[in-house]
Order: structure tokens, then C-alpha cells, then sequence
């Protein structure tokens, strides 16, 4: 769950609900301050999209104009809540006029929908404009946690959203049928990446466990 | 023998049984009772691990589902606790209280003080704790010393389902804000939990077990922990005597003295981290008010000044044992001058 990586700017998945945006907006100001033209970008559930730590983050993003896009990826539940009963507003990306910055809702299944999106905003960014807010509705395939019964979800809502809205199977389906990428080009990706994520699995389950002083490892820089 | 029933069992029944006896008493919190506002089923998780499953089903809007909003709901419900309410808030996992602690810190614990004792605010914070579960460094912390450390909270750490539902009962009838710790390990432990509703006052520790050679002081999951290293070392000679604290605030400084007075040697066990949490603030009392009394050095145990670690190799080192207490108190009973 909490995956980063440091060297290609990604500062983490959080355990906190909402604990990301604030160190998105930090990392923007960072961005501005240091002149490295980057652009920070943060990412929240519809569950995050109500905690304060975002809505205060959107605005001193928006006051300070920093160089930041906040993304909701709404997939309908926080944990086993639906976004329906949990959120006031009716699209997330509404509350961004609040905050005086630009605020689209797009198919978040649809690969082009988002890099356009998410391209408009960045340059924006970039550019001195400013923060956005960019509302991805999805679904999800699996509970909040494993072993998630679902319960709260109707029969059958998995089934026919993996088979009408999957972004990876449309995503395929789109480029081979305009006859820019060729479907055995993507089965290769496909089995490349297979092949990658296993053997980072199978090295991390041979790899040999930590020992007692690792408990003590990193806890700080210097002590 | 009586009936049994698990700690997530006697805490639900005293949940149910004050819902039915004071319309003043509902449930706020994040899915717990799960499903508001979908196409499936209501009730769907009763919290994360089902320990309010049910509640929702027989008392209705009384148990209220929230959004992720932790400042928000754990602050409404000291609002409508100072209104009138008799509020049981669930904080889902304690290493949350980091987003909303103003509210419990600043508000909670404050108004009644600032407000020359006019306001009465009695709300419980049900929250779950402890290490063991694989959760890693935010979902795994012990921070029960950080509320004990705030005058105007009460602490609860019950250690077994009998304790659970009569303090879980009391902090419920109590008129001052009281933070319920729940071991998210004992949940599955079974008891005796007697039917009918009763109440444990707080600030009374329990003695588990009787011994006349070494004082082992602790709480919550711990105590289990505890008992099995006295029942160790009752097999080699070491007659320990286990003083469950029960409640961190209010404190039974008497019972941890009085049982220091006939021993003369201290083991305080505790699961949260080792600066500043309630194996020093148990031995600073000792240290001082039964200092005559000592033998030997009080010796604490505590897992080390580090966040609980995600392998499982690391938490098992992480959290004290049984191995670890029997050592610390071998240790202390040997102790010669």
C-alpha cells in the first residue's frame, strides 16, 4: 500500500485519509520557490475529498497560485459509504469554483479523457496559472480491504463494469481499431510487465528477512 | 460457569443495552454501521471489523455513518455532547487522532475548565489501538499516554470482555469526555460477560494475580502477556503480582503502592512507545512515592523508540513478550544491592 518513490518525485501512498494533499501543495511550493518548473500533483478518493486537510490544501494552493493539480478519483465508496450519501456536492470538481480555480469531471476509464485533462492542467500549472482540480469518475474491483465482502454493493455492479468500462480493455480496443498501436505490440507490453512484477515478487519473497538492528534503521537522519 | 462472550461481543452488548436505555446515547463514525447511500446492503460492516454490526438495524438513525471527516464528526459530537447529546464517537484506528486533535485536546478537553465548570461534555471516543496485525507504522500506534498526558480526558484500556462492557458502560453514564481504547488483537478473546448491564468504576485497578516477590504493573493487551510470563516464572520459584491499571487517567495510585509496599521490586510492562508513556509516568510515581520501599531498580519494558515496523520479523521483535517481561523480572527479583 504505502509504495514511493523518491527519485521520480513520487512522495508516497498514504495511510492517512486526506494526508496527502498538504504535502502536495508543500511540494508545489517547493517547485515554485526552488524554480524547478515541476508540478505537483495529489490524489484523493471521494473519502479524502471530504476530509479538511484537502479543502484547506485547495486553498492555499489557489491563494499562493502554486503549481499543483489535485485529482479526485471518485469511484463511488469511501470504504463501504457511497459517495451519494457522504458528499454534498453533486460532482466533486464543483467545489473548485470555490476555491477560484478551474475544476473539470471526466471518465476516469478513458485513457485520452485524462491525459488531455491532466495536460491542460499541468500546463496551466507550469505556466503560472495556478492549481486545478480534475475529478476522475471510476469504479473499483475490489472491497476497501482484502476479505471485503462488499455487501453494500448490488449483485452483480463488479461484473458489469469490468465488462463495459475497463480503461485498460477500451483503452486496447480504441488504439488497434484506429490502427495506431497493434494489438500483439500490447500483448508484448502486456507480458513484459507480467514478467516484471513477478520477478520483483518472487526476489522480494526470497529476499532474506530484515534482522533486530533494521528496527532501528531510519527511524532518523541523525540521533 | 457464565456466558461467554468475545470483547467485540461485550463491547456491542453494552452499546446496544445503553442505546435502549438513554435516547440521549447514539453512534457516529465512519461505516459504522456501512452501506449509507448504496445500492446493496444497509449495515454492511458494523466497522471495520464488525464490532457494531447490528446496531444500526435495531436503532436506526441513532447510529449515524460519517464521511471521512474526523475533525468534523469527532468535533460535532463534543458539540451535541455539550448540548445534550450522549455521543459514542468512533475514531476508527487512534493513529487518526492526528487529524482531528484539536477537537479533543483544545475542545473536549477544555470547555468545562474555561467555561467555570458550566459545560458538561459527555461523549466517549471509542478508538482501536495496539500492534500485532501487520497494519505497519499508521495504522498500528498505542498513543493512550498522548490523551493521558491531557488533564480534563478520561483513558480507558480494558484488557478483557468483562472489563470492556463495564467500563465501556461507565464511560458511557460518565459526565466528562472519556477516550475507550480497544486492542484490535482482543478482539476475538473470549470471557465471561455477565447479561445484565453493570458499570466498573474507573481508577480502580485490578489485581490478576497474587504474589508476594515481584509487582508487574500494566494494561491492556499487555496484561496477557504479563500473565504468561508469571505463570513462567511461578514454575521456577517467582511469585509475581499483576495489577491490571485498567483506566491511565484517573490512575489507582493506591493499588500500584500498596502492591510496591509488600514486594519491593517493579516491572511496569507497556506497549507504547518507551519516552514519556505510562511505564515512566508509573515509575516516576513509585520512584517517588514509594521509594523506601525498593529493593531493586524499577525495570520498564517497552518496545524501542521506533514506529511499529510492516514485517512481520520486525513487529514480532517490536512488541514486548512474554520472554522479554520473564527476563525483566528475573532480573529484578535477583537484584542484590
Amino acid at each position: 500500500m504505502h509504495i514511493a518513490d523518491l527519485s521520480k518525485g513520487m512522495l508516497g501512498a498514504n495511510g492517512i485519509v486526506g494526508g496527502g494533499p498538504p504535502l502536495a501543495w508543500g511540494a508545489a511550493l517547493a517547485a515554485k520557490k526552488l524554480g524547478t518548473r515541476g508540478v505537483a500533483v495529489s490524489f484523493v478518493g471521494d473519502g479524502g475529498a471530504n476530509q479538511g486537510t484537502t479543502l484547506e490544501s485547495l486553498n492555499l494552493a489557489s491563494i499562493w497560485a502554486l503549481p499543483c493539480m489535485f485529482v479526485v478519483e471518485n469511484n463511488g465508496y469511501a470504504e463501504a459509504t457511497s459517495c451519494k450519501y457522504a458528499g454534498a456536492c453533486h460532482d466533486f470538481a464543483d467545489r473548485a469554483s470555490g476555491f477560484n480555480m478551474p475544476g473539470v469531471t471526466i471518465d476516469g476509464h478513458d485513457f485520452f479523457a485524462v491525459y488531455e485533462a491532466a495536460g491542460e492542467a499541468i500546463l496551466r500549472a507550469r505556466e503560472g496559472g495556478g492549481p486545478s482540480l480534475i475529478e476522475c469518475k471510476v469504479n473499483r474491483y475490489f472491497g476497501h480491504f482484502e476479505g471485503d465482502a462488499q455487501r453494500y454493493r448490488a449483485p452483480d455492479e463488479v461484473k458489469g463494469i469490468r465488462e463495459k468500462s475497463d480503461c485498460i480493455t477500451n483503452f486496447a480496443a480504441r488504439v488497434s481499431a484506429n490502427g495506431l498501436v497493434d494489438l500483439a505490440e500490447l500483448e508484448r507490453i502486456d507480458r513484459e510487465v507480467t514478467a516484471l512484477v513477478d520477478d520483483a515478487a518472487t526476489q522480494a519473497k526470497a529476499a532474506t528477512k530484515p534482522v533486530a538492528q533494521d528496527l532501528l534503521t531510519d527511524v532518523y537522519v541523525s540521533y | 460457569m457464565g456466558r461467554t462472550l468475545s470483547f467485540q461481543q461485550a463491547i456491542n452488548e453494552a452499546l446496544a443495552q445503553e442505546l435502549a436505555r438513554d435516547p440521549r446515547v447514539v453512534l457516529m463514525g465512519e461505516d459504522v454501521a456501512g452501506g449509507s447511500g448504496t445500492d446493496g446492503e444497509m449495515d454492511a460492516w458494523g466497522g471495520p471489523l464488525g464490532v457494531t454490526k447490528g446496531l444500526w438495524s435495531k436503532f436506526g438513525d441513532r447510529v449515524m455513518d460519517t464521511p471521512i471527516s474526523e475533525s468534523a464528526f469527532i468535533g460535532a459530537a463534543i458539540g451535541a455532547a455539550t448540548a445534550g447529546l450522549r455521543p459514542v464517537v468512533e475514531l476508527m484506528f487512534v493513529d487518526f487522532m492526528g487529524v482531528c486533535f484539536d477537537q479533543i485536546f483544545n475542545q473536549a478537553a477544555k470547555l468545562r475548565y474555561m467555561f467555570g465548570g458550566k459545560a458538561v461534555s459527555p461523549l466517549v471516543i471509542r478508538t482501536m489501538f495496539g500492534a500485532g496485525l501487520r497494519a505497519a507504522a499508521q495504522h498500528s500506534q498505542c498513543l493512550y499516554p498522548i490523551f493521558t498526558h491531557v488533564p480534563g480526558l478520561k483513558c480507558v484500556v480494558p484488557s478483557t470482555p468483562y472489563d470492556a462492557k463495564g467500563l465501556l458502560v461507565q464511560a458511557i453514564r460518565d459526565d466528562d469526555p472519556v477516550v475507550f481504547f480497544e486492542h484490535k488483537l482482543l478482539y476475538s478473546m473470549q470471557g465471561e460477560v455477565p447479561e445484565d448491564s453493570y458499570t466498573i468504576p474507573f481508577g480502580e485497578a485490578n489485581f490478576v494475580r497474587e504474589g508476594d516477590d515481584v509487582t508487574i504493573v500494566t494494561l491492556g493487551r499487555m496484561v496477557h502477556v504479563a500473565s504468561q510470563a508469571a505463570a513462567e516464572l511461578a514454575a521456577e520459584g517467582v511469585e509475581c503480582e499483576l495489577v491490571d491499571l485498567r483506566t491511565t487517567s484517573p490512575l489507582d495510585e493506591d493499588s500500584v503502592l500498596e502492591s510496591v509496599e509488600k514486594t519491593g521490586r517493579l516491572v511496569v510492562l507497556d506497549e507504547a512507545s518507551p519516552r514519556c508513556n505510562i511505564a515512566t509516568d508509573v515509575s516516576a510515581l513509585v520512584g517517588q512515592k514509594a521509594f523506601g520501599s525498593l529493593k531493586a531498580p524499577i525495570r520498564m519494558v517497552s518496545p524501542p523508540h521506533t514506529p511499529v515496523p510492516f514485517s512481520d520479523v520486525l513487529e514480532d521483535l517490536y512488541i514486548p513478550n512474554a520472554g522479554t517481561v520473564a527476563a525483566a523480572v528475573r532480573e529484578t527479583a535477583g537484584y542484590k544491592a
